[in-house]
């Protein structure tokens, strides 16, 4: 429908943003288009919340999904048996969890995308990956958590795949210490859930007063981050600890809805979040109005990926602001952002919920 | 096991374990006690600006009680069952007043589980009722008060229920179904408010009599009934019933509202948030084909083509309305159930909505109010007298 192998013959991060801005969102429209017909609860939205699809004329016009609405309905635009997984949410929070339809298709644009991102920081992929996660993680039944996805995918794109953890998820350092010693200077990649990084990795480092010497690993970390807010502990900090106890100097975030596996947005070396030719951002104010630059508001993001459900374009529960387009400091062309926090609970003040 | 639940209870003020002699409905130490609170909460500035406080602090002084008391007829003996478990909402700060002043009033003693959030107002009212107390006159009284506080707890929740003659839950569904479950003794009575659904009617010949200012007035009192709890109490208006034909006095009722809204509701990215998922679900939730109007983010309209009464599942809060046109009062048969609570109305004979339940044979509508008064607390709510229900009559 899309065509994808001219994307990927691109550098994710090289196209400005008003070039960008003449084929993404006819791309865009066309995946609308085509969800409208295959998914009937997309359909619904489209048809009741939404102006006329088919009048839409720049891309905030677009009909999106709330991302609650895929913690609440089974959402697909193939036929069941094209199903090749479904993909769940972590859940870590305790909130019920996204159910995400996979087709072969789809989960192939998904691993490939996620490649050529990760490209655009892991230069020597003939390496080492070892994960902050226990092996636990890929075992269970067809439907499969995200972190178990994201973990299969990225094995893949590496010659050798090590658990740091066990299945208690204790921390088997070793390993690490193992590789680093044979194999003195190479780069490898150290990648996990921000949350399991901090406390099954640097907390248990500290515990143990272990400090690894400088070395090349490259830590690749995302998700999970409202946990991190909740404890105050912000980039810096993240980053620094990483570098004392591990290490490790090249640090980088990602910012990503489980809807979206694959159009990641990755984590500069400026600080920033960026969206790549697979993925778009908006920022909404409390009007839903399109929030000017540097405003924050709800963050709605874009991709290009979702073809077997509707994740293609999501307003979130996340708050961010839009940094600048085209001119980070890094480099990389097009928007990029920051997040700011999630959208508080907003106090119920009906008479029910004891 | 069986008494170390007391210790995860916080008791805020009173005895848990106590027995207390049951008053006569309406006992004028009861009155008097209500009246000092009401002067307490009156006399201090800093409870001004807590409207729901100043509310209640209104509601139960004297003239206003013994204006309610009239309602029953003293040549009946009424007096308390005893004692009465209230299990009031998280979420409405003030709730607890009123249920409580009813539990007093028809003399029964009185737990009462308070918010699990710490409002400032739920606080200061509690400091309030500790107060009077203490004052000697009011000391047969201090048996008929416990506050409590707990955690969401099955234990405590059962253990409690076992030996009250009556319980007052003031809902949603999901805690009636769950203290449905726990035993009670053989005659409590229970009192359970639960999920409710309410709308507003005008009659469009009346308000096309109206001039600027009073239009206004009526807006503004629209205002209050929909936007001051978010939309969501229970009788806060989801819909708006139009009788009668004339768009242009919809029109102007709209702008009107829609300019009161845009100054004084604050709308935070939270609101935006939940709004938004609740529109979305219920786009794909509902059977009706209801397109909406985001003119205004504050007031958004949710248009339908026909009256039915799928309209009830649709409750999505923070100023969102359904609108429905219909020609003549006979109509509102076609969307009333079981769940409707209030109407708040303007340019309506009463009578002829009685006339309609009636006929139509209507298991919905238990409130019939003017636009303005959806919030007014009395003792009769969901279609119960909690006084009357809260007493033993003595039959002769």
């Amino acid at each position: 429908m899309l065509d994808y192998n001219k994307l990927f013959s691109k550098n994710p991060f090289s196209v400005n943003q008003e070039i960008k801005n003449r084929w993404f969102f006819k791309d865009q429209k066309k995946l609308s288009l085509y969800h409208y017909k295959q998914c009937k609860e997309y359909q619904k939205i489209v048809d009741k919340i939404f102006t006329n699809l088919k009048k839409a004329k720049k891309l905030s016009e677009l009909p999106f999904v709330h991302a609650k609405i895929f913690k609440e309905y089974n959402l697909k635009s193939v036929k069941d048996i094209n199903l090749s997984k479904t993909l769940t949410s972590s859940g870590t929070s305790g909130n019920a969890a996204s159910q995400i339809n996979l087709d072969r298709k789809t989960s192939l644009l998904q691993s490939k995308t996620l490649n050529h991102i990760f490209s655009n920081i892991v230069k020597n992929k003939r390496s080492s990956i070892f994960f902050i996660d226990t092996p636990d993680v890929l075992s269970g039944p067809s439907s499969v958590s995200a972190r178990g996805s994201a973990i299969k995918g990225f094995s893949q794109l590496f010659k050798n795949s090590y658990f740091l953890l066990d299945r208690n998820f204790n921390l088997k350092i070793k390993i690490l210490l193992n590789f680093i010693k044979k194999n003195k200077g190479q780069e490898y990649v150290i990648f996990g859930f921000t949350s399991f990084v901090w406390k099954y990795l640097i907390n248990e480092l500290e515990r143990r007063k272990m400090n690894i010497p400088k070395n090349n690993g490259i830590l690749i970390h995302g998700g999970g981050w409202k946990k991190m807010k909740d404890q105050a502990i912000d980039r810096n900090l993240f980053n620094k600890k990483i570098f004392k106890n591990i290490g490790i100097k090249t640090v980088h975030n990602y910012y990503g809805m489980v809807e979206q596996t694959g159009s990641i947005f990755l984590e500069c070396e400026k600080g920033y979040f960026h969206s790549s030719i697979f993925s778009e951002i908006l920022i909404r104010d409390n009007y839903l109005k399109i929030a000017p630059l540097k405003k924050k508001g709800l963050i709605q993001v874009f991709s290009l990926l979702p073809l077997s459900y509707p994740g293609h374009n999501i307003l979130t529960e996340d708050i961010g602001k839009i940094e600048g387009v085209d001119n980070c400091k890094c480099g990389r062309k097009g928007k990029y952002f920051s997040i700011i926090g999630r959208a508080p609970d907003t106090e119920i003040r009906g008479c029910s919920d004891v | 096991m069986c008494d170390n639940f007391r210790e995860k209870i916080r008791i805020v003020l009173g005895k848990l374990n106590t027995s207390s002699k049951p008053l006569k409905i309406f006992d004028n130490k009861v009155i008097d006690f209500l009246n000092e609170i009401s002067i307490e909460v009156m006399k201090d500035k800093k409870n001004l600006s807590f409207s729901d406080l100043i509310t209640f602090g209104f509601w139960c002084r004297k003239s206003n009680i013994l204006k309610l008391s009239k309602n029953y007829n003293k040549s009946i003996f009424m007096i308390g069952r005893g004692s009465i478990l209230h299990i009031t909402p998280s979420n409405v700060p003030m709730n607890f007043a009123y249920s409580l002043s009813f539990g007093l009033l028809s003399g029964n003693r009185n737990i009462i589980r308070l918010p699990g959030r710490n409002f400032i107002q739920t606080k200061l009212l509690c400091k309030i009722i500790s107060k009077v107390l203490k004052k000697s006159k009011f000391q047969s009284l201090s048996d008929k008060i416990c506050l409590i506080k707990y955690e969401k707890s099955n234990l405590i929740s059962s253990k409690l229920s076992q030996n009250v003659d009556s319980r007052v839950i003031w809902g949603g569904d999901e805690t009636i179904d769950q203290f449905k479950k726990y035993p009670t003794s053989p005659r409590c009575i229970d009192l359970c408010f639960s999920n409710r659904y309410s709308i507003s009617l005008i009659n469009i010949k009346e308000i096309s009599k109206l001039s600027e200012l009073e239009m206004e007035n009526l807006a503004m009192k629209f205002f209050n009934d929909a936007y001051l709890m978010d939309q969501q109490g229970c009788s806060s208006p989801q819909a708006i019933v139009w009788i009668g034909k004339n768009s242009l006095y919809k029109k102007k009722f709209w702008n009107i509202l829609s300019s009161i809204v845009t100054k004084k509701y604050d709308n935070d990215i939270s609101i935006t948030n939940k709004k938004m998922a609740a529109l979305s679900s219920a786009a794909i939730n509902s059977k009706i084909d209801f397109k909406a109007n985001f003119q205004n983010f504050k007031l958004i309209k949710l248009n339908i083509k026909n009256p039915s009464i799928e309209i009830e599942k649709i409750q999505c809060h923070f100023g969102t309305f359904i609108e429905i046109d219909i020609k003549k009062l006979d109509d509102i048969k076609k969307i009333i159930t079981k769940k409707f609570q209030t109407i708040t109305c303007y340019g309506i004979d009463n009578n002829n909505l009685r006339k309609i339940i009636e006929n139509s044979g209507l298991t919905g509508i238990d409130r019939i109010v003017p636009i303005g008064r959806a919030f007014d607390m009395g003792p009769i709510w969901d279609g119960y007298d909690i006084i009357y229900s809260l007493s033993r009559i003595v039959g002769e």
